[in-house]
């Protein structure tokens, strides 16, 4: 066999499964938009790890330490053939397998496989509220992007809001470092409702060291001197030009926070627009808000020859996307007639999977979607690209407008250079609640290539050129 | 705002507005101008709002910013260059498409 096997993503899940193809004998094409291997969590791993000086190891904490053996583990595989600053901006399934369209610096090219493993991960998911798009607000991974990837640190004014272990993790971080926070707002409630009690005794059985750990945060939050409100609401953030104010109702009052810097999470949810794109089938998760690929029991999608490993295909997290990375590495070998390395492992991997789904499934009922960033006022953007209002989204909705697609017809919402990442999640959930109809039968966007900026010159040089 | 707690690289010096600014080699410009204290990258076509950088890992476009007079470039997934001359963005990005 010389084909290559494409993996798309240097995160946790791709380096696990080109890992895994290439013990099994398989040539592997890695392939990731970024200059370095890691993904979203082990970002810059190899610059932070490799530095005994740096003192952001010691501050990211040890989970993050992870990283660096599972890209050396992949960087010790001959057969992986390393393709970085190349991004995928088209993927089209036909009888002939797969094909692609790269774009690495000015050069744009097509390739094509039998078999390809997205590993292409989670983004951040949009919480829109008053104010969200002044210059000085930004997402909570977004500021943690900046903390590895060029040290940069938010002032001690900084206001964290939101809720989610990110929340958490960014906060325990920033403290390792020095930085108190001014205040964290979190939009959860502090106790956990009994109705969810049954998913933590259930996720304590299977993975209670997490729960120790997210305890452990909370503790260590709490006993420092940061503000830490519970199930905070109305937030709003304003400014002349950029973020100033930060407002928000508590304990029946309302409060205002001076800030330059306001930090917002609300969770993460899957990269969808390649499987979209490719034609995937997806389905709707009601209870954490968000479409993702159905793929089967070892990440194979509906698409013949497409395998999907990582929160792309539903959040699990890194640990578990190393484990669907391995378990769809061993599948995919056997299914290229390769024997698949560590065989034996595999029962012992899908039963650690099986353990972080339990966990998971504690998480997501304790920190679901927050209200306060799904109740979205009328006059608040949801579409930053277009500017297109909650409020003209819900309009058209009762004036008969049938799903996303058509909305994006009417408002240019979607249409713009983000092209729906940043709005197409609350445009499905705004015309459903509107219509009175669930999310999946109203639908989403449809994702029409180039699904990354790409310019007229660069297709125009692209005839004929392979690889 | 933010500010630089460990160093990634030698100085790189480049070109905002006509400013010369310092950033640091491996620096993309999203985090060489916010070192700098730049929060506004773009004036949004649509309502004429100053916006910038949300989300870091190339999904938002709200960083955009206009390179070598080359036209719209996200800069967080672009590097930042010894002399390099990057302007604030403002007008229309077509989607999937740099002007
Ligand atoms: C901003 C952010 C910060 C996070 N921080 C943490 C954290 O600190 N701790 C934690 O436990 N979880 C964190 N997560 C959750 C994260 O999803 C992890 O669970 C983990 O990184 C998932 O691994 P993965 O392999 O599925 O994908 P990722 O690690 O996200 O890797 C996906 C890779 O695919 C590449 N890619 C995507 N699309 C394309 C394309 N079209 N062309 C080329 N390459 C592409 C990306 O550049 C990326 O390197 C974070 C998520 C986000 C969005
Ligand atoms: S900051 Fe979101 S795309 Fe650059």
């Amino acid at each position: 066999m010389t084909e290559p096997v494409i993996v798309i993503g240097a995160g946790p899940g791709g380096l696990a499964a080109a890992t895994t193809l290439a013990r099994a004998g398989a040539p592997v094409r890695l392939l990731d938009e970024q200059p370095a291997a890691g993904g979203q969590l082990y970002r810059a791993s190899e610059r932070i790890g490799g530095d005994a000086t740096s003192p952001l190891k010691g501050w990211l904490g040890p989970d993050y330490g992870a990283g660096l053996p599972l890209i050396r583990a992949a960087q010790a595989e001959a057969n992986i053939d390393w393709r970085f600053d190349t991004a995928v901006w088209d993927i089209r399934c036909d009888d002939d397998g797969i094909a692609l369209g790269l774009l690495s610096g000015e050069s744009v090219f097509q390739d094509r496989a039998a078999h390809v493993v997205l590993a292409t991960g989670a983004q951040e998911r949009p919480a829109p509220f008053p104010g969200w798009t002044l210059p000085g607000v930004l997402g909570i991974g977004a500021a943690q992007t900046l903390f590895k990837d060029a040290g940069l640190a938010p002032e001690p004014d900084v206001v964290l809001a939101g809720s989610g272990p990110l929340l958490y993790l960014f906060a325990i971080q920033l403290l390792n470092a020095g930085i108190t926070p001014q205040a964290i707002l979190e939009t959860a409630p502090k106790n956990i409702a009994p109705s969810i009690l049954p998913a933590l005794f259930r996720a304590a059985l299977r993975h209670g060291s997490s729960l120790v750990k997210g305890l452990a945060w909370r503790r260590r939050i709490d006993g420092s001197s940061v503000p830490h409100l519970y199930g905070i609401t109305d937030l709003k953030a304003a400014g002349d030009g950029r973020v100033e104010t930060v407002s928000f109702r508590h304990g029946g009052r309302e409060h205002t926070l001076k800030t330059s810097l306001l930090l917002v999470h609300d969770g993460v949810m899957p990269n969808t627009h390649l499987t979209v794109a490719a034609r995937c089938d997806h389905q709707w998760n009601d209870q954490q808000q968000y479409w993702h690929p159905t793929v089967d029991a070892v990440g194979r999608t509906s698409q013949a020859g497409l395998w999907l490993v990582g929160d792309g295909a539903g959040i699990l997290g890194a640990e578990a996307a190393v484990l669907q990375g391995r378990t769809a590495g061993r599948a995919l070998a056997a299914d290229l007639g390769l024997t698949p390395p560590d065989a034996g492992t595999d029962a012992a991997d899908r039963k650690a999977l099986d353990d972080l789904r339990v966990l998971r499934a504690f998480l997501d009922r304790q920190y679901p979607p927050s209200p306060v960033f799904g109740a979205i006022a009328d006059d608040t953007i949801v579409c930053r690209c277009e500017a297109v209002t909650a409020g003209e989204i819900r309009g058209l909705a009762r004036r008969g407008c049938m799903g996303p697609n058509q909305a994006r017809a009417f408002t240019r919402a979607g249409m713009g250079p983000c092209m729906g990442r940043q709005c197409g999640n609350s445009v499905g959930r705004l015309m459903a609640e509107e219509l009175g109809q669930p999310v999946d039968q109203v639908g989403h966007y449809s994702a029409r290539p180039p699904i990354k900026p790409v310019t007229l010159a660069q297709l125009a040089s692209l005839a004929g050129k392979e690889r | 705002m933010f500010k630089r707690l460990v160093d990634i690289g030698t100085p790189v010096t480049f070109d905002f507005e006509g400013r010369p600014l310092t950033a640091q080699a491996g620096d993309s410009l999203a985090s060489a101008l916010l070192a700098n204290g730049v929060l506004d990258f773009r004036q949004a076509p649509e309502d004429g709002t100053v916006r910038g950088p949300h989300c870091m890992i190339g999904n938002c476009f709200e960083c955009l910013v206009e390179v070598e007079g080359l036209g719209t470039r996200q800069a967080c997934r672009e590097r930042v260059r010894d002399g390099l001359k990057v302007r604030r963005h403002s007008g229309r990005p077509v989607p999937g498409e740099q002007p």
